[in-house]
């Protein structure tokens, strides 16, 4: 592990009268595609809830929903998708407020970061100016001359070397790693309260990934933030996070606390996750050896366990009904009718 | 393209159909007839010229492009004016005499006239213009018809000798709209590079160049040391490439007159706002046959196709009826017209198809001339020689190609048109019947005979009758069948322009006025 | 000596060198060099073609009535007996030194023609691009603010009508618009600026608006497709909207900045069918512009006219596109930066 350095943030400490209630709370969260004749039921009845300060990792194998998921909570799906259900943001509800209310507070109170850091820069601006943006949007009366500083301040906060000559680069002038510091930087700029960071290091390099992920949980702390950490990885949750929710097509099916999660594995599919180690001559975003199976069919709503097809421990009821998300013990929820025993996990 | 997209833009097709159609018909129903007010010097006039006569590519007298004659007329004025009938009417030259044989003209000139830079215009200068234009090398299209001159004198001043090698009536109706009518002045030829004299040419008549780009604009002022002086302060021609904006430019009022437009259908809309005015036509539309070889020896498959052809048919359908049905060679208006010539095969099916099926059916090619009216002509006389059974193709070869396959005798029928002022002139009966002549499909010694002595016969009577015998003669043996007159129409706003309806081939400009500004 | 030469050129960095080695300067030379070739071919192509073509100059010029011996003499005369690949060797050996030869029909110099006419065609074809480029952004960015809205499906529809009515046509309805019924501008006719800027602005409105408004109907539909494109698919549209910008910010600050390189290329690509263009709308409206000249050209088969103006529309279109070029290396800084490096 690399060692962590403290670093005083420029602005803002955690907020010492920080109450306990949950800066994100969803609940019920559907999303569904519908584009002429095709419809996906990319997101079915999800539901979450991140406290203050903590972070949340989000795993699942590719196309589980997890992107989905997040962008709903930002607000950044097309017209084609449907959202219903709720989620509550610092306790107010913003799922179907009008876009320019929403809009005040994306990049403001949440932010996100997206997966791969060459792309999600525009190419034709300056670095300093993409940071300088997120500020201007929210803060009317900052001068660009301001806003500049500020983002010289931000790269420095995320480690950038040489701020002051970064912030009159372009995108292309810099490193992924870089990059992704810049990524981080915009979305810290206003200090928001929850930073969803989606898939933030998988297109980096090993060594790369843990600097970042490092930083990400330092900055956390410098600014109290709470954090969804997306990733297929479940190394990453059990390094980074204090929470895990596990992701299968579109639905949750396994949520706890990592010690309790990693210490008493009840739902079928994340042994699955679990038991695959990590391989070099596998595409990172493949999924792990599994029993030949086609992948889950998103095309309708569900009437079984998605899993089903796939499952070792499948019986005729999954094939029946679809399991919901239920909290079978403290803070440990799962959707399995046959969950594994509680011996078998503890290895 | 989506079906809201189709809709919108089938109306949209139709509004614009609408506007266009309104756009045509508003301002119709005033009177046509010009009154013959009183004319006053000044103002401006402006002419849009289009198609064919909106090429002016240089203005020399001897340029083989041959642009609009009007616009030479307007600055060399003209030394005999033609007039409507052919009548051959004085102007920079006062008159002029042929001797009894026949082999000389002298011309008398009008004293006392000098050219736009100042020198005098007298028989030195037509002289030197004849001798220009005379010589092989400058290439001057007028080389062909004025072979006949063996030499010009200037004995004085004012007077021109001409001296042919052979008789020529044809000869004073000849000049007009040639190198021979129109004198430069020989001081500014000599002291000018080609391309400068083409462009700013010295002439003695009714107006000077006051600019001028090829092919597009000219601009003329009046010259107040002519004996006759212009009306117009200004007159301006502006070649335009296509006859809809031409009319479009005197719709806006723009300009006040349109030569050369083409496109028939316009003179519909035209009429209703516009006088349009046909120039004196001299040739005639006729489908000449090979009489040689080919089906088309057989004399009855000749008048066949003489009777399937409904000649007004094609004149109300491509021309609008404007052109007049012709039996003869000659374009109606000149000398030796006939309006019927006795026996002329018209129109009749039934008869046209009894031929084609006693001969056993008969299969032809057309050749059609390149322009787009006359393969719409070629189009509507295949469309009516089909229904009586006959077989037809349509070719359309150059000019080059066309003369290539009459000499070597291997075509059938070919639609064109032929006439000149005078009979006798170079696109007359002799290039089109004459023997091994270059447009001909006719062998006939007699023929050639007859046609021979018409042309050199300088007694106007015997002349008369000699050509009334070839008229005849073309018809009884159907080596053609004729159409109607091809012309060019004028497009005269009515906003009180005055002599611009003249009907004579080349407008005489000077005499052009138009309202005194307010 | 020998010494000398070696101490002064060792150390000092050599500018020529760096010079030639400049991206800028190397993609003007390739250009430039490239035009060479270009121009040869087009040249003789032009040359041959006007060869095969039926009829001849001399028998263009004088008309239906000529005899063979007449159109003989003036063949000689305008040096039309000889070879044409004779006659090209002559006519190229004299470009190079400038000159463009004299026009067959009225002995002008072409190159005094061609100069002439230029600046006509030159603003027309300037002013359409400008017209439709602008047009196209205001016109795209709007209908890609809300694709499939009544706005869009209405800017979609008149697009389509100018990418589905001929020039000539929209032109004469334009005039009948505009000249005929409103009287508001001329239907034909060109002002020099020199001697009437207002008369020239008017003089010049119909004919721009009939070029542009094809060209701008490919640039509205490509730069909506892109905007609508890259608004859906590019991560950065999503990191945009992640801050919080809105819908016109996004649209206008990032996704229109990355757009226009597509709409440059495709300025250069139509070119040459703008150049094209100038031919009928010139005839149209009487522009004394070169597209006209040289229809008329074509027509008498004056061949150095017809090549000169060739010439000069290559050069019109090589230098187009390397201005397309070096806009793109001016205002996209991934090449910007790549050149400084
Ligand atoms: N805009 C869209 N329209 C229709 N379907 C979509 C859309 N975006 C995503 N989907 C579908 O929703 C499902 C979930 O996709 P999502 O991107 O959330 O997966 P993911 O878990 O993020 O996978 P990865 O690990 O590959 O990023 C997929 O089947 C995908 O095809
Ligand atoms: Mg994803």
């Amino acid at each position: 592990m690399t060692t962590r350095t403290t670093v005083v943030a420029s602005e803002g400490a955690p907020d010492p009268m920080a109450t306990t209630a949950p800066v994100l709370e969803v609940e019920h969260l559907r999303v569904v595609f519908r584009q002429g004749e095709k419809t996906t039921y990319a997101v079915n009845d999800v539901s979450l809830s991140v406290p203050l300060g903590r972070t949340l990792a989000v795993i699942g194998e590719s196309g589980s929903g997890k992107s989905v998921m997040s962008r709903a909570l930002m607000g950044l799906l097309p017209t084609t998708a449907t959202i219903t259900g709720s989620v509550r943001l610092l306790g107010q509800e913003i799922l179907g407020l009008p876009e320019n209310d929403l809009r005040q507070r994306r990049g403001k109170d949440m932010a996100m970061i997206f997966q791969d850091p060459t792309r999600s820069l525009n190419p034709t601006m300056k670095i300093g100016t993409q940071i300088a943006e997120n500020i201007r949007i929210h803060e009317k009366d900052v001068s660009r001359k301001e806003a500049i500083a500020r983002a010289v301040e931000l790269l420095r906060v995320v480690r950038v070397p040489a701020p002051d000559r970064r912030v009159e680069e372009y995108p292309h002038q810099l490193s992924g790693g870089m990059r992704q510091r810049v990524m981080i930087a915009i979305a810290l700029a206003c200090q928001p309260k929850l930073l969803i960071a989606d898939e933030a290091t998988t297109a980096l390099d090993v060594t790369t990934q843990a600097q970042v992920m490092d930083l990400l949980l330092d900055l956390q702390q410098q600014f109290g933030m709470s954090m969804i950490l997306i990733s297929h990885d479940m190394g990453i949750a059990a390094t980074y996070a204090d929470d895990v929710a596990v992701m299968y097509a579109g639905d949750v099916v396994e949520r706890a606390p990592v010690t309790e999660l990693f210490g008493h594995v009840r739902m079928p599919y994340t042994r699955m996750l679990l038991d695959a180690v990590p391989r070099l001559d596998r595409p990172a975003h493949a999924l792990i050896p599994v029993t030949a199976a086609r992948p889950p069919d998103l095309s309708k709503a569900a009437t079984s366990c998605r899993f089903a097809a796939r499952c070792p421990r499948v019986q005729d009821d999954c094939l029946q009904t679809h399991p919901p998300l239920e909290e079978h013990e403290d803070k440990h929820a799962w959707a399995c009718f046959h969950p594994i025993p509680l011996e078998r996990t503890s290895a | 393209m989506n079906k809201f997209s189709r809709i919108a833009l089938g109306a949209v097709s139709m509004l614009t159909a609408a506007a266009l159609l309104s756009a045509c018909t508003q301002g119709g129903g005033a009177s046509s007839s010009s009154s013959p007010a009183a004319q006053v010097a000044g103002g401006s006039l402006t002419v849009v010229v289009t198609g064919g006569n909106g090429t002016m590519t240089t203005l020399d007298p001897i340029a083989p492009a041959n642009p609009n004659s009007d616009m030479k007329n307007a600055i060399f004025g003209e030394l005999f004016h033609l007039g409507a009938n052919a009548e051959i009417q004085p102007s920079l030259a006062t008159g002029y005499t042929v001797s009894p044989d026949g082999l000389t003209v002298t011309y008398k000139l009008r004293t006392g006239v000098t050219f736009s830079d100042g020198t005098p215009f007298n028989a030195a200068a037509v002289k030197a213009a004849y001798d220009r234009a005379l010589n092989p090398a400058n290439g001057c299209p007028c080389l062909s018809t004025f072979a006949t001159i063996a030499s010009t004198a200037a004995p004085d001043d004012s007077t021109v000798v001409v001296t042919l090698k052979k008789p020529s009536p044809a000869f004073m109706v000849s000049i007009s709209g040639t190198a021979m009518n129109w004198i430069p002045s020989p001081t500014a030829e000599a002291a000018m590079s080609p391309a400068d004299f083409g462009a700013k040419p010295v002439g003695a008549g009714p107006f000077t160049v006051t600019s001028f780009d090829s092919n597009q604009k000219l601009v003329l002022a009046k010259n107040p040391k002519y004996y006759d002086p212009a009306y117009l302060d200004t007159l301006t021609f502006q070649s335009i490439g296509t006859d809809q904006s031409a009319l479009a430019s005197i719709q806006s009022g723009q300009a006040q007159v349109v030569e050369g437009i083409t496109t028939f259908p316009l003179f519909t809309q035209a009429k209703a706002q516009f006088d349009v005015v046909p120039t004196a036509s001299t040739s005639v539309w006729l489908n000449q046959f090979n009489t040689i070889s080919g089906p088309m020896s057989n004399p009855l498959a000749r008048q066949a196709l003489r009777y399937a052809t409904d000649a007004q048919g094609i004149n109300n359908a491509i021309f609008e009826g404007q052109n007049t049905i012709a039996n003869m060679g000659v374009a109606q208006g000149l000398p030796f017209y006939q309006a019927t010539v006795p026996g002329f095969l018209g129109y009749d099916l039934a008869k046209a198809t009894a031929l084609v099926t006693q001969i056993g059916g008969l299969s032809i090619e057309i050749m059609e001339t390149t322009s787009t009216v006359g393969q719409k002509v070629a189009e509507a006389l295949a469309a009516q020689w089909t229904k009586a059974g006959v077989k037809v193709t349509l070719v359309a070869p150059s000019l080059a190609d066309k003369q290539a396959k009459i000499k070597a005798g291997s075509w059938d029928v070919s639609t064109a048109f032929m006439g000149s002022i005078d009979p006798a002139g170079s696109l007359g009966y002799n290039s089109f019947f004459g023997s091994g002549q270059p447009n001909s499909g006719t062998k006939d010694a007699t023929l050639d005979t007859l046609i021979q002595s018409a042309a050199s016969e300088l007694d106007q009577t015997k002349r008369a009758d000699l050509y009334k015998q070839v008229a005849q003669k073309i018809n009884d043996n159907s080596d053609a069948g004729f159409l109607f007159s091809n012309q060019t129409f004028n497009i005269v706003s009515r906003t009180g322009v005055v002599n611009a309806s003249q009907p004579v081939r080349w407008m005489d400009w000077a005499k052009v006025s138009v309202p005194a500004s307010k | 000596m020998a010494t000398a030469y070696l101490n002064t050129t060792a150390p000092r960095p050599n500018v020529f060198v760096a010079f030639v080695r400049h991206p800028v300067v190397r993609v003007i030379g390739i250009r430039l060099l490239q035009a060479i070739p270009i121009l040869l071919i087009a040249t003789f192509i032009t040359f041959a073609l006007l060869n095969l073509l039926p009829g001849s100059t001399a028998s263009a010029l004088l008309g239906d009535g000529a005899s063979a011996e007449q159109i003989k003499a003036l063949e000689i005369k305008l040096h039309l007996d000889q070879p044409f690949w004779e006659r090209y060797w002559t006519w190229l050996t004299a470009a190079f030194t400038g000159n463009l030869g004299e026009s067959l029909v009225n002995q002008q110099s072409v190159t005094a023609v061609v100069l002439d006419r230029l600046h006509v065609s030159l603003s027309l074809i300037f002013l359409s691009i400008t017209l439709a480029v602008s047009g196209a952004i205001v016109f795209a960015t709007v209908s890609a603010k809300k694709p499939g809205g009544v706005i869009d499906r209405i800017f979609t529809f008149i697009s389509s009508l100018g990418q589905s009515i001929p020039t000539f046509v929209f032109s004469l309805v334009m005039v009948l618009v505009f000249s005929v019924t409103l009287s508001l501008l001329p239907a034909i006719g060109y002002v020099p600026f020199s001697d009437s800027p207002i008369g020239w602005a008017q003089s010049m409105i119909l004919p721009v608006l009939s070029m542009s408004f094809p060209i701008w109907a490919i640039f509205c539909r490509m730069l909506r497709a892109d905007l609508i494109d890259q608004a859906s698919s590019e991560d950065y549209v999503q990191t945009a909207r992640a801050k919080g910008a809105g819908g016109w910010a996004v649209l206008i600050r990032h996704i229109l900045r990355n757009s226009i390189f597509g709409l440059i290329t495709l300025v250069g690509l139509q070119m040459g069918s703008l150049i094209g263009n100038t031919a009928i709308v010139e005839s149209i409206f009487g522009l004394p512009g070169i597209g006209r000249e040289l229809l008329n050209a074509i027509h008498f088969k004056d061949i150095p006219m017809v090549c000169g103006i060739v010439v000069v529309m290559v050069i019109i279109t090589v230098l187009a596109n390397l201005a397309v070029d070096l806009l793109y290396a001016v205002l996209d800084p991934r090449i910007r930066h790549d050149s400084r490096s």
